[in-house]
């Protein structure tokens, strides 16, 4: 479909003079075309740095705030409890001691006048004849020191 | 796209091309935005360091997308502004031996449709085919065979006998 086979010299003739016609320049030079690809490419590239810059910022942050969640994280619980009255033990006093050894010690001895005053009872109630003797018959000696068991043996019962 | 034969490829290109791309731009903007245009894509093929396959048939298509799309953001500012300049330079440079009159032929090209103008443009300054145009203006090559035959016509009416036209 080739329209010059179809045109005439005249038509041929008029298609010649308009493609004579000379077109108007631009006002822009092609080295203001250079300049502004140049411009263009350098701006492409800082806006590329900056959009890597800003990207590796985002992922670094990313990065950091994720492990910042993920990371165990130390509480600090405190619980205010009511006051209690404080329970002293008190150590055994040297008196206490004292005066529990002391009981045994009164205990074991009495236990021993006890004896010894069962022993001589039996002594007195079956002396020489048989007959019952009281305690003011007995030898100054002897009531005396049964005095002392008399009340040792009273006591002996109070402490029972 | 090919790679780059170095600056000079670009320049021939810009050498070849600049004024009919001008021309061809002023069909949808005005002089100001004809000249914003073709910079642009020149600018735009400087940057992309590569020359594509078919640089005219590249440089009218983008030409004509940019063009189209300056104009939709020109719609924006005040026509006033778009016809001062447009009327401060015409389309063609005068000669005293030149066989048309400039101002005509420009005038007369100014009544063609813009289907038909557009395809005579390339047809008569750009040098592409009749296929070529056909892949620039996205028609089938026999509407633009139709219309360049009607545009000629019409301009060979208009040239040719402009005192007929006249009392017509």
């Amino acid at each position: 479909m080739q329209e010059s086979e179809d045109m005439n010299p005249a038509e041929r003739e008029f298609v010649e003079a308009l493609k004579g016609l000379e077109l108007a320049p631009l006002q822009t030079s092609s080295r203001w075309i250079w300049y502004q690809a140049g411009l263009r490419t350098g701006r492409r590239r800082a806006t590329g740095w900056g959009a890597v810059a800003a990207t590796t910022l985002a992922v670094a942050l990313l990065i950091v705030r994720t492990r910042q969640i993920n990371a165990p994280v130390e509480r600090y619980v405190s619980v205010q409890r009511e006051s209690t009255p404080v329970v002293t033990i008190e150590p055994p006093t040297e008196t206490a001691s004292t005066t529990s050894l002391s009981a045994e010690y009164m205990r074991l001895c009495n236990e021993i006048i006890q004896e010894q005053l069962e022993s001589q009872s039996s002594q007195h109630f079956s002396g020489g004849a048989g007959d019952y003797m009281p305690p003011s018959r007995w030898p100054k000696s002897e009531r005396d020191s049964n005095l002392y068991d008399q009340n040792t043996v009273l006591k002996i019962e109070d402490g029972i | 796209m090919n790679e780059p034969s170095g600056n000079t490829a670009v320049a021939e290109l810009f050498d070849a091309h600049s004024r009919v791309l001008l021309l061809y731009a002023r069909q949808w903007v005005g002089m100001a935005g004809a000249e914003d245009v073709v910079q642009r894509v020149f600018v735009r093929l400087v940057s992309s360091g590569r020359l594509p396959a078919e640089p005219g048939t590249w440089l009218f298509r983008c030409v004509r997308n940019e063009a189209i799309s300056y104009r939709r953001s020109e719609n924006r500012r005040s026509r006033r502004e778009q016809a001062v300049a447009s009327d401060a330079m015409g389309w063609f440079v005068t000669h005293p031996g030149d066989r048309l009159d400039a101002g005509n032929a420009q005038a007369a090209l100014e009544t063609l449709s813009p289907d038909q103008r557009e395809v005579i443009l390339l047809r008569l300054w750009s040098g592409l085919t009749l296929s070529e145009i056909a892949g620039v203006t996205e028609v089938a090559v026999s509407t633009v065979h139709a219309r360049y035959e009607a545009a000629l016509a019409t301009l060979r009416q208009k040239l040719e006998n402009p005192c007929r036209n006249r009392k017509t």
